[in-house]
Parts: C-alpha cells; sequence; structure tokens
C-alpha cells in the first residue's frame, strides 16, 4: 500500500571546512512528483542534488531511492538518474550530435536506438536545427537544453535539475516549464531547484524551501500554502480613485485592512490579506459587487508564496 | 527483467576522444612535422658517418661501412624517437582528467555509468594513438637503417617495443598527477619534473658517485632512466657477439655510456638495465593507475568493500612474499652461499682479457728475438679499440726470422669450490708462413698457457695451441709437422674468427689437483712471418662462493671519468672529425693505433720467462 518515496533522505548532512552547507536535511519526494526545490544563493540546493546524484560525499546521513539506500556500490543509481548541474561546461570539437551520442555510448545504448533517439530528444529541446553546429558555438541557452537533452538520454526515472531555467529567455523558460509537465505527466520523478518563486509554485506539486542547509518546509504545494501561509492575499483594482476604493473595500467580511499599490489616473489597485479557500474568495467578490464597487480586476496576490517566502528568510535572517 | 548483454562497444571515452583529436588537420599536420623531422635528421645523420665509414673502410660497395652507417642512423632516429615520446607523452594526458574538472564537464562525466577505469583507458588509449602516429613516423625511417645493415630485425623490434612500453609509462604518469592535481598547469609540470629528474637527475647521480666512487656505479642507478634502458636493450645483442661486424660503428660508445658503462666479464655477473627498468616502471604504472582509479571517483574513494580489501591484502602480501623468496637468500648468511652456488655463472677472472683497454695496461709484453735471429727481430702488437665493447690485438712478425712475442698477467686469486674451469680464446691467425714453428721448432704461433697451484701446492701449466698451416694437401708437405704432433695443440682455419673453449679443467683433475690458486696466464706468439688477431683471453670461473673483486680490482679501478656521460659525448662528437692514425688493411679490418691509456699501467715483478712444457 505505502509506495516508497522516490527520493528520501534522513539527516543528511554535508559539511565543508568551515560551512555546513546541508543540516540534517529530510526530504521526502514522492513518486512522480514535480518536486521544487527552493532556496536562496547559497542556500544548499546545489550541494544536495550532488549528493543525491552520487557526485558528493555525504558528512552523515542517508539516501533512499525507491526506498533502497544508496549503497557503497550503486552502479544502477546511474541509470536511474538523470542530472543537469547548475554550472557545466562542453568538450571542445565536437558537434551537437556527437555530444549526445557520447553520453548515449556511456549507457551503452545501440547504435540503431542512439541515433533515433538523439534526433527525438534535439526536437523535444528545440535544437534540430543545431544538429551538426559546435557545441562550443550554442548559446548558452541552447547548451542549457543541450544538457537536459543528454540527462533525459537514458530515459531515468529521476531527474534532478539544478536551475534548469537559468539563462533561458522567457519564452524559453515557458517551454522549459510544459517541458518539464509533460516529463511529470510521463511519469516521472523531476526535482527542480530554482531561487525564482514563481516559476515553480505554479507547476510544482511539491515545494521543498531551505536555507542555510536546513529544510523549512516540505510537501504538497497546496499544503505548503496552508501551512506557511494563513494569509492568502487578494488583488482588486476599482475604477474609483484612491480614497473611494479604501471606503468601498474596507470592512468586507474576512479580508484585512487593504492597502494601496497603485493609482491610476482612473483606478486604484489596492493588495489586502485574505483568509480562506477560494470559495471565500467568491464571497468577497460577491459582496464587492454589491457593494457597487466598480471591479476591472480582481486576483490572487500572484507572489503570495514569494512573500511568505521572503518572509520566513528575512525571519531567519534576523 | 532484462539481462544485460555482454557490452562489445567500444570505449565511448575513447571514441569522443578520437573524434575531438584526429578532426581536422591538426594529426595530419603533427605526423607531417614528425616525418620532416625525423627525415631530416636521418639524411644528417647519414652524411655525417658517410665520409666516415666510407673513407675508413675503402669506400665500394662494402657491408660493414653500409653496417656502420645503418647503424649510426638507427641509433640516432630511435633516440631522437624517444625524445619526441617523452616530450609528447606526458602531455597528452596530464590534461585528461584535470581538464574534466576545469571544463567543469566531470560531474556529467561522473553521472554516467562508465567505471572510473573505462575513463582512463579510454584516455589512455587516446593519447597513446598519438604516440603511435610518432613510432609510425619512426617506421619509415628505421627501415632504411635496417636496409643498410648493421641493425638486426631484433633490434628494430626491441626498440620499439622498449619505446612503445615507456610511451605507455609516461601517459600513465601523466594521466595519475591529472587525476591527483585537478590543474591540468601542475599535472604537466610535476610530469615533467619527474621526467626531467628521471633523465639529468640520474645521469648526474650517476656521474657524481662514479667520480666519487672511483669506480663504475651501479648500473641500477641509471634504471629510471628511459633513455638509459633503449641503449641497454639496444647493446645488449652486440655484447654476446664477439665477431659481430656492426659492434663499431661510432653509437656504440654512446650508448654504452646511456646504459651505465660497458658489462665487463670480470665484474660480477650484471642484469641488463633495461630489466631493472621494465620492472620498476611496470609496477609503477599498476599502481599510478590503480590510484587514478581510485582518485577520480567522486564518491568513496579507496573503499572497496571485504572482498576488494582482501584482495588487495592479498596482492600486497604475494609481492612482499615474492620480494622475500627473490632477495632474502642474497642477504641471509646461511642462505647466502646458496644462493651464489645457483646463481653463479661464469665469470672471468682476466682483467682486460677482452682487450677493451690497450694490452700494456695490464699486460706484460715481453718480445724476443730467436736466438737464430740474423737481425735484430722483433715481433710487434697493435692495438685497437673497434668499439668500446670488443678490442682486439694484432701481433705479427713482418719477418722471415722467427721472432717470440708474450703477454703475460699475473693473476693470482685464491678460489675455493670450484665447480668449473673454462678457458675461453677468440684468435684468428691471418698469416702463418713458417713450416716450423716457433724458435725451437716445437711451438705454434698462438699457444695459451695457463699456471695453477693446486690444493697439495703443486703447481701446474694447462697448455692448449692454435696453429694454422699443415692442412694437408696432396703433393704438398704437411707445414708445421711439429705442431700436429701434439694433441694439445689444434688446427684452425686461416683468416677466420674463431672462439675456442677449453673443455672443463676441474673435471680432468683428481681431487686432489684441485685449483686453489690461478696464478698468471700467458699468451705466446712464436714463429716466421705470422700475423694474429687475439681478441679475449678469458679464464670463466664457476664456483661457490663469490671472489673478493674488491680487492683485487683496486690497483686498476674499473671505472674512470672517462666512462662518465659527458666524455663519451664529447668522444662520440670528436669522432665525427677525427684524423686519427687508421688504416685499411687487407680482410676487412682496420688497424688503428690506440689512443694513450689513460690509466698508467701497474708496474709489477717481471714474470719468470716463459717455458715450453
Ligand atoms: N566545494 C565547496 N567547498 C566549500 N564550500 C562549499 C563548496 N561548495 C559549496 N560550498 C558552500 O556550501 C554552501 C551551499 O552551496 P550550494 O552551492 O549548495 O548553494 P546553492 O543553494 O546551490 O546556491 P545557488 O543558488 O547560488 O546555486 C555555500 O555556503 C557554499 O559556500
Ligand atoms: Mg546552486
Amino acid at each position: 500500500m505505502n509506495e516508497p518515496l522516490a527520493i528520501e533522505t534522513k539527516n543528511l548532512t554535508k559539511k565543508y571546512k568551515r560551512t555546513l552547507a546541508v543540516d540534517h536535511l529530510n526530504l521526502q519526494v514522492p513518486r512522480g512528483a514535480l518536486f521544487g526545490f527552493i532556496g536562496r544563493n547559497g542556500a544548499g540546493k546545489t550541494t544536495t542534488l550532488r549528493m543525491l546524484a552520487g557526485l558528493l560525499e555525504p558528512s552523515t546521513g542517508e539516501v533512499f531511492v525507491n526506498g533502497e539506500r544508496v549503497e557503497k556500490k550503486s552502479r544502477g543509481l546511474h541509470r536511474l538518474i538523470g542530472y543537469m548541474p547548475d554550472f557545466f561546461g562542453v568538450y571542445e570539437d565536437m558537434y551537437v550530435w556527437e555530444y549526445l551520442d557520447f553520453y548515449a555510448r556511456c549507457y551503452n545504448l545501440p547504435p540503431a536506438q542512439r541515433k533515433k533517439l538523439i534526433d527525438e530528444l534535439l526536437e523535444l529541446v528545440n535544437l534540430a536545427d543545431k544538429r551538426d553546429a559546435n557545441v562550443q558555438a550554442l548559446s548558452r541557452g541552447m547548451q542549457q537544453r543541450l544538457c537536459l537533452a543528454h540527462a533525459l538520454i537514458h530515459e531515468p526515472q529521476i531527474l534532478l535539475l539544478d536551475e534548469p531555467a537559468s539563462g533561458l529567455d522567457p519564452r524559453a523558460r515557458i517551454e522549459m516549464r510544459e517541458l518539464l509537465k509533460e516529463l511529470a505527466a510521463m511519469g516521472k520523478t523531476i526535482i527542480v531547484s530554482s531561487h525564482i518563486l514563481p516559476e515553480l509554485a505554479e507547476m510544482c506539486t511539491h515545494i521543498g524551501i531551505v536555507e542555510h542547509g536546513k529544510l523549512m518546509a516540505n510537501g504538497n504545494t497546496q499544503e505548503i500554502r496552508r501551512q506557511l501561509q494563513a494569509n492568502r492575499i487578494l488583488r482588486v483594482r476599482v475604477l474609483t480613485d484612491s480614497a473611494r476604493a479604501l471606503e468601498l473595500v474596507r470592512n468586507v467580511r474576512g479580508v484585512g485592512e487593504p492597502s494601496v499599490i497603485a493609482v491610476t489616473d482612473n483606478s486604484a489597485t489596492l493588495e489586502m490579506e485574505f483568509e480562506g479557500d477560494d470559495h471565500a474568495a467568491a464571497m468577497v467578490l460577491a459582496e464587492l459587487v454589491t457593494r457597487g464597487a466598480p471591479i476591472a480586476e480582481f486576483s490572487e496576490g500572484g507572489n503570495a508564496l514569494e512573500q511568505v517566502f521572503l518572509q520566513l528568510t528575512t525571519a531567519e535572517n534576523n | 527483467m532484462k539481462l544485460a548483454r555482454p557490452s562489445l562497444s567500444l570505449n565511448p571515452v575513447l571514441v569522443k576522444e578520437l573524434r575531438g583529436r584526429m578532426r581536422g588537420p591538426r594529426a595530419f599536420l603533427f605526423l607531417t612535422g614528425v616525418l620532416v623531422l625525423l627525415g631530416l635528421v636521418s639524411y644528417g645523420l647519414f652524411q655525417l658517418a658517410l665520409p666516415r665509414y666510407y673513407d675508413r673502410f675503402g669506400g665500394g660497395n662494402n657491408a660493414a661501412a653500409g653496417a656502420q652507417i645503418g647503424q649510426t642512423v638507427f641509433v640516432g632516429l630511435v633516440f631522437l624517437t624517444l625524445l619526441l615520446i617523452c616530450a609528447i607523452a606526458p602531455s597528452l594526458t596530464a590534461g585528461a582528467i584535470s581538464g574534466e574538472h576545469q571544463r567543469k564537464t566531470y560531474d556529467l562525466l561522473m553521472a554516467t555509468p562508465l567505471a572510473p577505469f573505462t575513463i582512463l583507458a579510454g584516455k589512455l588509449g587516446a593519447a597513446l594513438s598519438y604516440v603511435l602516429l610518432i613510432l609510425l613516423a619512426a617506421v619509415p625511417m628505421t627501415s632504411l637503417a635496417y636496409v643498410f645493415g648493421g641493425v638486426t630485425m631484433e633490434d628494430l623490434v626491441k626498440a620499439f617495443a622498449v619505446m612503445g612500453g615507456l610511451a605507455i609509462v609516461f601517459s600513465v604518469m601523466g594521466l595519475f598527477f591529472s587525476a591527483l592535481f585537478k590543474r591540468t598547469g601542475i599535472a604537466v609540470g610535476v610530469s615533467y619534473l619527474l621526467l626531467g629528474l628521471a633523465t639529468l637527475g640520474s645521469f648526474f647521480i650517476y656521474a657524481v658517485v662514479g667520480v666519487m666512487r672511483g669506480e663504475q656505479p651501479p648500473n641500477w642507478l641509471l634504471a629510471v632512466n628511459p633513455f638509459s634502458a633503449l641503449a641497454s636493450a639496444l647493446v645488449e645483442g652486440v655484447v654476446l657477439d664477439p665477431n659481430s661486424v656492426y659492434s663499431g660503428s661510432a653509437m656504440t660508445p654512446l650508448l654504452w655510456g646511456l646504459a651505465g658503462g660497458r658489462f665487463d666479464n670480470t665484474t660480477l655477473p650484471q642484469i641488463p638495465l633495461w630489466q631493472y627498468t621494465l620492472a620498476l616502471y611496470a609496477s609503477l604504472t599498476l599502481l599510478w593507475l590503480f590510484l587514478a582509479t581510485q582518485l577520480i571517483k567522486p564518491v568513496r574513494r579507496f573503499q572497496f568493500g571485504r572482498v576488494g580489501w582482501l584482495l588487495i591484502v592479498l596482492v600486497i602480501v604475494g609481492v612482499i612474499g615474492a620480494l622475500v623468496a627473490v632477495f632474502a637468500p642474497r642477504f641471509i648468511p646461511p642462505l647466502r652461499a646458496a644462493w651464489i652456488w645457483q646463481n653463479a655463472t661464469q665469470r672471468n677472472i682476466v682483467p682486460n682479457g677482452t682487450f677493451l683497454e690497450p694490452p700494456d695496461w695490464n699486460w706484460q709484453i715481453a718480445a724476443v728475438a730467436a736466438p737464430t735471429a740474423k737481425s735484430e727481430t722483433r715481433a710487434q702488437t697493435e692495438w685497437q679499440r673497434t668499439t668500446v665493447l670488443k678490442g682486439f690485438v694484432r701481433v705479427w712478425n713482418p719477418t722471415v726470422d722467427a721472432a717470440t712475442l708474450t703477454l703475460t698477467q699475473p693473476l693470482n686469486v685464491p678460489i675455493s669450490e670450484v665447480a668449473q674451469v673454462k678457458l675461453r680464446l677468440v684468435l684468428q691467425i691471418r698469416n702463418q708462413a713458417s713450416e716450423v714453428c716457433g724458435a725451437a721448432g716445437d711451438e705454434c704461433p698462438v699457444m695459451v698457457q695457463l699456471r695453477y697451484t693446486d690444493v697439495g701446492g703443486q703447481a701446474h701449466t694447462f697448455t692448449h695451441g692454435f696453429y694454422a698451416n699443415g692442412k694437408p694437401r696432396p703433393g704438398i708437405a704437411r707445414a708445421c709437422l711439429t705442431c700436429e704432433d701434439r694433441p694439445q695443440n689444434q688446427r684452425v682455419n686461416m683468416t677466420n674468427w674463431i672462439t675456442w673453449e677449453s673443455p672443463d679443467l676441474y673435471d680432468a683433475r683428481t681431487p686432489e689437483e684441485t685449483p686453489r690458486t690461478f696464478d698468471s696466464i700467458t699468451v705466446q706468439f712464436a714463429g716466421a712471418a705470422y700475423d694474429v688477431l687475439l681478441a679475449r683471453v678469458n679464464v670463466l670461473v664457476r664456483e661457490g662462493r663469490p671472489l673478493d673483486f674488491r680487492s683485487r680490482f683496486n690497483a686498476t679501478p674499473r671505472w674512470s671519468y672517462t666512462d662518465a656521460l659527458p666524455y663519451q659525448i664529447l668522444n662520440f662528437l670528436n669522432q665525427f672529425n677525427m684524423g686519427g692514425s687508421s688504416r685499411r688493411v687487407p680482410g676487412g679490418f682496420i688497424i688503428q693505433t690506440g689512443p694513450a691509456p689513460f690509466i698508467a699501467p701497474p708496474t709489477a715483478a717481471p714474470l719468470p720467462p716463459f717455458k715450453t712444457p
């Protein structure tokens, strides 16, 4: 009944000479999850991912993959996991197809399959026209996508992607997001690290927040929302001046003190804290409408999680 | 569940590296460059060697001249190729692992299921493919030298085997440092530093030890030196054949200088240098490879599990056990005698018995005219060192009067537990005019006498003679009747080099007559109008206890500064503009007045006059 977690760590710790990069981390990533791993610079994301990929020796603690402890000799681990580092280089004097061919050979794929797979993957990451280009001649973003293709070459169950979106243009980011969703839909377990929260909050099923090597939150995205963010934020644009808008919105049930965040010639945007689910939000809107407020926009403050995140980290800093 | 198929596929790292390295004109240009360099150098060597040997051998289609030229070009080429390999091999691998770190491709590579050894093997294979290009470029050139003669197929194979082996060693060294330091610059620096120490450093230490001790230093001091190893592998074949035509090129002294001095039968048996090198570098290479496989692992370095550790311990115990088994008997007194008995080889106890040095260095030369001579007739001697490893004396009497000349050397070598005693001579009778040999008509043109004292204090003399005349031909009276009358004398063909070895002298004795001291050895030349070349006079002893060589040779040190490499190099260069006194004599041999002996001949009391048995 209890399906084993794709990845679980128990008191995973990594200590460099001075810094405690990862501090008794207990991470739980269920199978099929799209797991967002969030933390600021130096929080320990890369260190954790490298330990999961078997590229770094934990100081103490254990890693379990599919419920099995990563033992002393786990050659099979490499076939289960696809890893894309945050910073990586490419070999000189190599064509794009050769780059993928090299890694395909490393996994001992038969020649016929290799060729087919390379073409498919290049198609997937939108580099089909660069097949015969030199890898060094690719732009940073293209290299990024090529590296993602390389991580997929052996069809791994688990993907560890360290900031895959850094260096991508906005369109490519969206494409990357779609790609990850697609891969998740295929049943792969994906761990994505980032410091850009909204990017992850939207697509991830699970989220872990790490700060100074410690796990601050870990779980289902909804749960995290509820758990860490008692108050959601509602954003309302009213087609009046700001004083009138404040008056209209103030004292609506279930909503905190509104604050004006933007004023234009004929409208004012307010934000207010709000407790409750989407049902309650609909009630708030209905009440505003009955009060006669000329509502132009009614939305959830997009960066709520981010605010919590910021709040969390500043709290930690104090 | 699918079973993993046994993989027959190519090493991915090798494929990748070769694709990069062999792409474009780089490899082609490299090969062309090496070819041009080797071609120019061999042409230069040929031009240098041509006048020297052509003149010396009187020109024409002389096989000997061809051989000398061939050998000069071959040796020069082979050493240049080794130099190229030493210069290039470490740099090909010193960036192999560190480059992955610096290029930030290391994590990607380590995330693949490739075994560390597979990665190393791929990198090594790619580097060696470049080295192979150098060797390939050397093949046509050395084959040309082969066509000239003076080089055997064995030499060719040996040279390329040694160079290939050394290429592997230095590539693995680069690989190891690359894995250790993770910085290409440091790995390259340390690799070349070590290589410099192994070559120049070892020569320096060798020379210093030699000059300080005033004798030939142990040749294993040069075991780390790749050039010495190659030199020793190349001269090895030449030593064993005293009649070899091609043992005389100007390259030979250079080879000997590099190989840590010549081997002399009068010293303890020596293992050829390259065998030390082989053992040393083979184990070092395995160790480097093993350490590198551990160093490149991102995690769990030097963790092997129970079975792994057991294997490692077994290997270490095995190696130590083997070392103890091999070396312990030499140092544990009760076993030592048995070891010597086991390993005793024939040992020559006649210093300068190969005429490496001029005969007057330690042979006492006495020339006397026969009492019946009409004029003041003297036999003459000339000495020539055709090579450092082989010299010979020519003794000839140009007159028709009888004249005797003796070469005598006091031995005074006490021995015990003799297993075997043999006499060995290498000589050629080029002319023998007299029908009745010797002053008294009972001596051969060449006779050897070995005097010894037996355990009972009784003196003995062993005598053997050689003559060339006397072949029975119909209608012509047999010459040298007297020689033939004596069973201890032997007829040999005229103008042929012959190597004669006596039966075991010890076998023929009763126990009471067991030799205890070898007193002296004498070679006597007698008769009229004879002309003899003597290349070797050896008394070969196999015994059960080591001789005290050190004390015996104190009077005449075996090694001098002239054996040090710088001197050899000067010597070598000098040969190309020599104006020395050499002339050609019929029969293809060169008679050259030898250089003045570097060491004054020992003064010893004159021996009693030669007595006929
Ligand atoms: N090789 C190392 N030696 C010493 N300290 C290190 C090493 N690698 C990382 N650290 C330290 O460990 C901590 C965590 O680093 P890590 O790279 O895991 O952070 P990160 O969350 O990936 O940051 P970023 O978002 O900037 O990529 C940092 O304080 C860093 O200085
Ligand atoms: Mg990072």
